[in-house]
C-alpha cells in the first residue's frame, strides 16, 4: 500500500485521533517504554504526518508501528473509538511497501507460505501432540468427516511448552463424547501472522485452503483453543460453520453434563483475558463461567479486566520483532497478577501461556501458568 | 549550542537510550492535546532529580529553551516547544516516592498519574481532592504546572489548595524545596507562585500533596432539564441560595450524545441539558441539602431528578463526564475548548452568547463545563484539516472569551493561557499587570529559557 | 528633629493636609518596634496609595504599611522607616455580591465589619455583633445583606484586624481545619507595586489560571512586595449550626489522645484547640466554665448542619470520656461565638497583661505536635516560666507565648533563651518557630523568622526584581529582605 491509498484508507479515522492522551496509560508499550513513539497516540500520529507527507516512512517509523502489539487496548479506552489496532496494520502495509519492516516479518512470509505452519516445520508434525496423550492410537483424531472440526493452530501444534493444550482439549471432547477431528497435515496456518506483518493479501491462499478443508469434513462447528485462529475466522473468513473457541465449547459441556468435576482445586486463581479472545472478539464470561464451576478454587479478578485488559506481551508478532520489550510487557503483567495475590493465573490462549510462562521462569516469579483446558482437565480426574 | 554536541551532552548525563533526536521523536513531541505544533530539537527523558539539574545547568549554559512534559494533555499549548530546544518528558520520573498518612502527605515524582496516586490512597480511606477530567492520564507534574482544576474544585479549591511544598529545579540547575510536611512556612510563598506557572519559572522534580480522608458519604443526583437556560439558572440559584454541593456540572444534548456513544451512561438524549450534583461529607443533613437542591431545580422547570442508586451508577455518570472531551471526536474530528470562566451569577447570560456565537460562525458548540465555579468549556467541534473552518474557529473562540472578561470573568479557569490565549490576555489584563508578571518570570528566568513565549505575551 | 514638613508638602497637596502627619506627637503613636516614621499618611483610595508609592521611590523613603496595628510587632525591626501608610481610611466594601459568594473590599475594612456586613436579619453573625467595641467614630456597618454568609477565616484580634493586615500577615486561626487558610479564600487582588503601578490579578471568578498567581504571592508577604489595596475573598454560608465542646483533662497526655481519636474518624469539626490551663485561664470570657488551672482544655468548634453538630456532640464527648476527660461544657450559637472570639482576642488580652510578652508560632509535620508541646513545656517549666499553649491539633500549627514582665531582666534572658531552645528542636523535625510579638529591645536576641527556607534564594530574587530600590517594609521580612 502507498501513502495515496492509505491516505484514502485512514485520513478520516486517524483524523478522529484528538490528541487527548487517554490512550497513553493503557498502552502496554508505552508503559515499558515511556516514550510517544510507543504509545498509540504517537503510532496514531505518524500516520497521520506520513499521510500528510510530514513524516517520511523509515527505520524509526519501523521500530514505532511495528512494535505495536495489537492489543487494542488502546481502542477500549479511545472516546472517539479511533481504531487504532486497524490502522497500525494499514500502516505496517505501507512500511513493507516502502521497504521499511523487520527481517522476521520477511522470513515468516517466506516460511508461511512454503511450509503453511510459522515454524517452518514438517506439515505432517502437525498432530504431533497426540502422543502426550498415552494409549491413543496414531491419528484417533483425525476422521473423513465429523460433526466438529477442532483448529489446533500452528503455535499449539508445534511448541512443545502448549502442546499439552490441544492434548487436554482432545481428552475432554473425547471424554464428553464430542464427535471431532482434526485437520492434521491439512491445516494451514490462519494467516494471522501476515496481517501483523503487514501482508493480508498473502492471507487468501491460507483461507481458501482450510475453508475448502473444513467444507470437506462437513463439519457444522469449529472449535479453536487459539484465540488468534477463532479472531482471525471471525473477522477475516467467510464460513457457514458455527465457531466457537474452546470455553465456549467446554460451558456447553459442563451445562449440558457432558463433563463433571470430581477434585477440588486448591489456591487461588485469578484470569487473564487474552487480547483476541475477549476484547477483540467479545468473550468474556464464558472462561469465568467455567473457573467458577471448579470446586475449590478461588478466584479474583486483576484490577484491568474483560474490555481493559493488559496484553501479555506475546501480541502483534512483537515476540518476534521486539523480543525484550515483549519480555518487559511480560513481566509488568506477572507484577499485576502478583499484586492480586493469586498463585495461579488462568488465561485461554497458548501465546498467553507461553509468554507469561516463560518470563515466570526466566524472572523465577513463583507463578503457576495454566491454560483453562489444563485446569479442566485436572479438576475432571 | 551544535545540535550534535547537545545531544552528545545529554547522552552523558542520562545514556543515549534516553535521548530521542530522530525526526520521527521530534515530530512526536511536537503536540499537546491543543491545536498547536512546534517541533523541539532533541527530547530527554530523565530519571532523577540530578538529572534533571544536570540538563536544565546545560541549557542555562547554552542558552537552549526547554520545558517540562508529563502525558501531553494540555489544552493551550503549554506543552508545545514553540522555541524549540529541550523537552524534559517526565515519564521515566513517575515514582510515589512516599505516602505519609499520620502527616496527610503524598510526596510524588512529577511523571505520577493523578488517578494512580488517587487509587493508591484511597485504599486506606484517604483522597488527593483535585480531579481534572484528564486524572486517569494527565500527570502530578502537570497538573502542578496548570493548577488544575476538576468537578470536585467547586467545593474543595484547585490543585494549589492540595500541594504543600515542591522540588523545583531552577534556571541555573538549583535544586530548591519550597514549602514541606509543615504548613505556613515562613517567607513568601514560593509554592503557590510555581503552581499554575505553566511550567515558566522552572522543573517541578517533586511533588509533596496535601491528602484528606474520604468523605463518609456521598449522594449524586442527575438533573434533567428541557432547557439550557433552565440548567443555568439552576445553578445560579443553587449558589446564591448559600449551597455548595461538592459538585455542580452541566452537560448539553450535543455532548451527552457523543458521550453515549462510546460510554453507554443512560444519558437522557432527548434532554436539553443535564446536571450532575454531587453531595458529600457527614451523611447528618445531607437528605435535607439534597430536598433543598431538588426544590431550586423544580423551581426551574426541572423535568426529573435521578439519584445514582449505588457506586456502579455514580461511576457510570462521572466516567462520561470525565471523557466528554475526547469523545466529541464522534461528531467532529478536532474540537477546541474555551476555557473562559464567569462569575457564577453571570452564567445564563453568557451561556445564551456562547450559543449565539456558535450559530455566527456556524460551528457545533457541545457544553459540558464546571458550572458551579462558573468555569465554562465550550467545546467548538470542527475538523482541523478544513482550513477556513479552523480560522472560524479561533474567532469564535476569541469572542466567546471576550465574552466572558466582559461579563467580569476571566480568559482561563483551568487550562491555562498557553500559547493559545496569549492576545486575549489582553481582555484582563493592562501593561501594568503584564509587566508585573514579566518582572515574576525575570526573578526565575532572566535568559527566557523554560518554556519561552507561553503565559505573558512579549512586550508590545 | 529635622521638620519634614516641606519635604511631605507635595504628599500634603495630593492626600489633604490632615491626612498627611509630620507633628512628632502623632508619629510617636505609629512607631514601628520603637522607630519612628518620619510622616504619617492617611490614604483614601488606591490611586492615592499609588502617589504616595511613586512619591516614596523617588525621594527613595522607606514604607511600612499599617492597618489597626494589631501586628505591629511581627518582622524584624525596619532596617529604615520613613513613611506609615496607613490604610484606615481604605474602608469600603466595593462590591458584595453574595448570589456569586464573593465580595471585594478596600484593605482598611475590619475583619468584623465583614462578617457583620453579612449577617442575616435576625443578626445571626460569624462573629458575636453584641461584643464588638466600637471605638468612638467607628460604626459596625449597617449596610446588611441578610444573606447569612461569612468570609472564613479565623484570625486573631478579630475584633480589631483589618483585612489587609490579616492577608498580609497569613493570619490563621483554630478553625483552619475545616476552612483553610487566606491564601484559599483570596479569589483578586488590586495592588499597588513598589514601582507605584497600580495592578491587579485575580478576580470574581473562584476559578483563575490566567497568569501568576499574584494573590497568593501577596499571602504572608508582610508588605514587602507592594501595598494591598483592594481584595475579592470568596466566601460560605453560615453553618446551620454552631456549638462548642470544652472538654477538660489532667494533662497533656489525655488531651492529645482525645484528639487524636477524633481525627481517626471521618467526623468535620471546624476547630480542634488544645491549650493548657494557663491559656485558658486568661481567656475574656464570661461565664467561663472552672476547670482549674493546672491541666489542659480541648476545645472543638463544631459548624455544620444541625444534625452533624449533634452526631459530633454525641459521639465526641464519648471519645472525651474514654480519653478520661473530667468536666466539660456546651456553648450554643452566641456562646460559641464569644467564646471563639475570645480565643482571637488572647494575644491582645496577655499583651495588655504582660509588657514582656513573647509569643511564638510553631509549624512542623502533623505528626509531631505531642513532641513538640511535651518539648515547649518541658523546656519552659525547667526555665520557670509562665507560658500559653494553644494548639491548633490536626493543622500542625500552634501558639506558644510566655508571660513575661519587661522589667524582669532574668526572666526575659531566659525567656529568650527558652524560645532559641525551642525553635532549635522545631527545626530538628522540619519545622520552624517564628516570633509573632516581643518587645523590641528583645528582639535583637531571637531568631524572629527561624530557620530560612531552602527557596530563599528565590525570595531574594523576587524582591530584588518587583522592589529594586528596596523600599517597602525593608529589613523586616525573613532574613531582612
Amino acid at each position: 500500500m502507498n501513502i495515496v491509498q492509505l491516505k484514502k484508507l485512514s485520513y478520516d479515522e486517524v483524523a478522529k485521533c484528538n490528541k487527548c492522551g487517554f490512550c497513553l496509560p493503557s498502552c502496554p508499550t508505552y508503559l515499558v517504554k515511556k516514550a510517544e513513539s510507543y504509545s498509540a497516540r504517537g503510532r496514531n500520529a505518524i500516520t497521520r504526518f506520513a499521510i500528510e507527507n510530514k513524516l517520511e516512512l523509515n527505520e524509526d517509523t519501523e521500530r514505532a508501528i511495528f512494535t505495536c502489539l495489537g492489543c487494542g487496548a488502546c481502542t477500549a479506552v479511545c472516546l472517539s473509538s479511533v481504531q487504532t489496532k486497524d490502522l497500525i496494520f494499514q500502516n505496517r502495509e505501507c512500511q513493507v511497501d516502502a521497504g521499511f519492516y523487520p527481517k522476521v516479518a520477511k522470513r515468516l512470509v517466506k516460511i508461511l507460505e512454503e511450509s503453511h505452519n510459522i515454524s517452518d516445520e514438517d506439515q505432517e508434525d502437525r498432530a504431533e501432540w497426540q502422543e502426550l496423550i498415552k494409549e491413543l492410537p496414531e491419528d484417533a483424531f483425525e476422521k473423513e468427516t465429523a460433526d466438529v472440526v477442532f483448529f489446533v493452530g500452528c503455535v499449539a501444534s508445534f511448541f512443545p511448552m502448549v502442546q499439552k493444550i490441544p492434548a487436554n482439549m482432545a481428552k475432554i471432547m473425547q471424554s464428553a463424547g464430542v464427535d471431532f477431528t482434526i485437520l492434521g497435515g491439512e491445516e494451514w496456518c490462519c494467516g494471522f501472522p501476515l496481517i501483523g506483518a503487514g501482508m493480508p493479501e498473502k492471507l487468501a491462499a491460507m483461507k481458501d485452503h482450510n475453508l475448502k478443508k473444513v467444507a470437506k469434513v462437513g463439519a457444522k462447528t469449529i472449535v479453536f483453543t487459539c484465540p488468534s485462529c477463532y479472531h482471525t475466522w471471525h473477522h477475516f473468513y467467510k464460513s457457514d460453520a458455527k465457531l466457537m473457541h474452546a470455553s465456549q465449547l467446554i460451558l456447553e459441556l459442563i451445562k449440558d453434563k457432558k463433563i463433571e468435576f470430581n477434585k477440588n482445586i486448591k489456591g487461588v486463581a485469578t484470569y487473564h483475558d487474552p487480547c483476541d479472545l475477549g476484547r477483540n472478539t467479545g468473550v468474556y464470561e464464558e472462561p469465568r463461567e467455567i473457573i467458577k464451576a471448579i470446586p475449590g478454587l478461588e478466584f479474583v479478578e486483576l484490577p484491568m479486566n474483560r474490555k481493559f485488559s493488559v496484553c501479555c506481551g506475546g501480541g502483534g508478532n512483537v515476540e518476534m520483532t521486539d523480543p525484550d520489550l515483549s519480555a518487559q510487557v511480560a513481566q509488568t503483567k506477572l507484577a499485576s497478577i502478583k499484586a492480586v495475590g493469586a498463585d495461579t493465573v488462568l488465561t485461554a490462549c497458548q501465546q498467553c501461556v507461553r509468554t507469561m510462562e516463560t518470563r515466570a521462569k526466566r524472572s523465577k516469579t513463583d507463578l503457576v501458568v495454566k491454560d483453562l483446558t489444563q485446569l479442566v482437565i485436572e479438576a475432571m480426574e | 549550542m551544535d545540535k550534535q554536541k547537545l545531544i552528545a551532552s545529554l547522552n552523558e548525563i542520562v545514556g543515549p537510550d534516553n535521548v530521542l533526536s530522530s525526526e520521527m521523536d521530534l515530530m512526536l513531541y511536537s503536540y499537546d492535546a491543543s491545536l498547536d505544533k512546534a517541533k523541539p530539537d532533541v527530547v530527554v527523558l530523565p530519571d532523577s532529580t540530578e538529572e534533571v539539574s544536570k540538563i536544565m545547568a546545560l541549557a542555562y549554559k547554552e542558552k537552549i529553551p526547554i520545558l517540562g512534559r508529563g502525558s501531553g494533555t494540555n489544552l493551550t499549548g503549554g506543552t508545545v516547544p514553540i522555541k524549540g530546544g529541550i523537552v524534559v518528558h517526565f515519564s521515566r520520573m513517575n515514582r510515589i516516592l512516599e505516602i505519609d498518612y499520620a502527616n496527610r502527605t503524598a510526596t510524588v515524582q512529577p511523571g505520577v498519574i493523578t488517578l494512580d496516586l488517587q487509587t493508591e490512597v484511597l485504599k486506606k480511606g484517604f483522597v488527593y481532592q483535585p480531579d481534572p477530567a484528564s486524572q486517569k492520564v494527565s500527570t502530578i507534574g502537570g497538573n502542578v504546572s496548570e493548577n488544575s482544576g476538576g468537578p470536585h474544585c467547586l467545593k474543595y479549591g484547585v490543585t494549589s489548595n492540595h500541594v504543600q511544598g515542591l522540588e523545583v529545579v531552577l534556571n541555573d540547575g538549583t535544586v530548591i524545596n519550597t514549602g514541606g510536611k509543615a504548613r505556613d512556612n515562613a517567607g513568601y510563598d514560593i509554592t503557590a507562585l510555581v503552581v499554575g506557572s505553566e511550567g515558566t519559572v522552572g522543573l517541578v522534580t517533586k511533588a509533596i500533596l496535601k491528602l484528606e480522608r474520604a468523605p463518609e458519604s456521598v449522594k449524586t443526583l442527575l438533573a434533567i432539564f428541557d432547557a439550557i437556560e433552565d440548567g443555568a439558572n439552576t445553578v445560579s440559584a443553587i449558589v446564591a441560595e448559600g449551597i455548595i454541593p461538592a459538585t455542580l456540572e452541566m452537560m448539553d444534548n450535543t455532548v451527552m450524545r457523543a458521550v453515549e456513544e462510546t460510554i453507554k451512561v443512560g444519558y437522557p438524549l432527548d434532554a436539553a441539558c443535564v446536571l450532575i450534583i454531587e453531595l458529600d461529607g457527614m451523611p447528618e443533613g445531607m437528605d435535607d441539602n439534597a430536598s433543598k437542591i431538588v426544590e431550586i431545580c423544580r423551581q426551574n422547570h426541572v423535568r426529573d431528578v435521578r439519584l445514582a442508586k449505588d457506586e456502579a451508577e455514580r461511576n457510570v455518570l462521572w466516567a462520561g463526564r470525565k471523557g466528554a472531551f475526547g469523545s466529541v471526536g464522534q461528531v467532529r474530528p478536532s474540537y477546541l475548548c474555551c476555557d473562559g470562566t464567569v462569575p457564577r451569577t453571570k452564567l445564563p447570560e453568557v451561556l445564551n452568547q456562547v450559543i449565539e456565537i456558535g450559530k455566527k460562525y456556524n460551528l457545533p458548540i457541545g457544553n459540558v463545563f464546571h458550572a458551579g465555579d462558573g468555569n465554562l468549556h465550550p467545546l467548538i467541534m470542527f475538523d482541523e484539516r478544513d482550513e477556513d473552518e479552523r480560522s472560524r474557529v479561533l474567532k469564535a473562540s476569541t469572542e466567546i472569551l471576550k465574552a466572558c472578561a466582559d461579563a467580569g470573568g476571566t480568559i482561563s479557569g483551568e487550562h491555562g493561557v498557553g500559547m493559545e490565549k496569549l492576545k486575549e490576555t489582553a481582555f484582563i489584563f493592562n501593561e501594568c499587570d503584564l509587566e508585573f508578571e514579566r518582572q515574576i518570570k525575570r526573578a526565575f528566568d532572566p535568559d527566557d529559557i523554560i518554556n519561552p513565549g507561553k503565559m505573558i505575551p512579549a512586550n508590545s | 528633629m529635622v521638620d519634614d514638613t516641606e519635604k511631605f508638602k507635595n504628599l500634603s497637596e495630593t492626600l489633604g493636609e490632615a491626612h498627611v502627619k509630620t507633628e512628632p506627637k502623632i508619629t510617636a503613636q505609629y512607631t514601628v518596634d520603637n522607630v519612628v516614621p518620619r510622616a504619617v499618611v492617611f490614604p483614601k483610595n488606591t490611586d492615592q496609595i499609588s502617589e504616595v508609592v511613586k512619591f516614596a521611590n523617588r525621594e527613595n523613603l522607606a514604607i511600612v504599611t499599617r492597618g489597626s496595628g494589631t501586628k505591629m510587632a511581627m518582622g524584624n525591626p525596619p532596617r529604615k522607616l520613613d513613611l506609615v501608610v496607613c490604610t484606615s481610611r481604605m474602608n469600603h466594601m466595593l462590591d458584595v455580591d453574595t448570589s456569586n459568594l464573593t465580595m471585594t473590599v478596600e484593605a482598611g475594612v475590619k475583619f468584623r465589619d465583614i462578617q457583620a456586613r453579612l449577617a442575616t436579619q435576625e443578626d445571626r453573625c460569624y462573629l458575636p455583633l453584641g461584643d464588638l467595641e466600637a471605638e468612638g467614630d467607628e460604626i459596625i456597618c449597617s449596610d446588611r445583606s441578610h444573606s447569612g454568609c461569612f468570609v472564613p477565616i479565623d484570625p486573631p484580634y478579630a475584633d480589631k484586624a483589618t483585612i489587609g493586615g490579616i492577608i498580609a500577615t497569613n493570619s490563621t486561626g483554630p478553625r483552619r481545619l475545616l476552612y483553610n487558610l487566606p491564601r484559599d479564600c483570596i479569589i483578586g487582588i488590586r495592588v499597588v507595586a513598589p514601582n507605584g503601578d497600580v495592578l491587579g490579578s485575580g478576580g470574581k471568578t473562584v476559578k483563575n489560571v490566567s497568569g501568576y498567581d499574584v494573590s497568593k504571592l501577596m499571602v504572608g508577604s508582610m508588605g514587602t512586595l507592594g501595598i494591598l489595596c483592594e481584595t475579592t475573598l470568596r466566601m460560605l454560608p453560615l453553618p446551620e449550626k454552631m456549638e462548642t465542646l470544652l472538654v477538660s483533662f489532667a494533662n497533656f497526655s489525655d488531651a492529645s489522645a482525645f484528639a487524636g481519636r477524633i481525627f481517626e474518624t471521618s467526623l468535620l469539626p471546624a476547630a480542634v484547640e488544645i491549650m493548657n490551663g494557663e491559656a485558658f485561664g486568661h481567656l475574656s470570657l464570661d461565664d467561663k466554665p472552672d476547670f482549674g488551672s493546672n491541666g489542659y482544655v480541648a476545645a472543638i468548634a463544631l459548624e455544620a448542619f444541625e444534625p452533624a453538630v449533634d452526631r459530633m456532640r454525641i459521639e465526641m464527648l464519648n471519645m472525651a470520656k474514654e480519653a478520661g476527660a473530667g468536666a466539660n461544657a456546651v456553648f450554643e450559637e452566641e456562646d460559641h461565638r464569644s467564646f471563639w472570639l475570645a480565643m482571637s482576642n488572647l494575644s491582645a488580652t496577655l499583651d495588655k497583661k504582660f509588657s514582656g510578652f513573647i509569643k511564638a508560632k510553631l509549624n512542623y509535620p502533623l505528626s509531631m505536635w505531642k513532641n513538640i508541646i511535651a518539648s515547649g513545656e518541658s523546656i519552659f517549666s525547667e526555665a520557670n516560666l509562665d507560658y500559653i499553649v494553644q494548639a491548633h491539633a490536626g493543622n500542625g500549627i500552634c501558639f506558644t507565648g510566655l508571660l513575661v514582665d519587661n522589667n524582669d531582666t532574668s526572666a526575659t534572658d531566659k525567656a529568650v533563651e527558652a524560645m532559641n531552645q525551642l525553635l532549635a528542636y522545631c527545626q530538628e523535625v522540619d519545622g520552624n518557630l517564628v516570633i509573632q510579638s516581643a518587645p523590641a529591645d528583645v528582639k535583637s536576641n531571637l531568631r524572629i523568622w527561624g530557620k530560612i527556607g531552602f527557596d530563599f534564594v528565590v525570595m531574594k530574587r523576587l524582591k530584588d526584581q518587583l522592589d529594586p530600590k528596596g523600599i517597602m517594609s525593608p529589613g523586616r521580612f525573613v532574613e531582612g529582605l
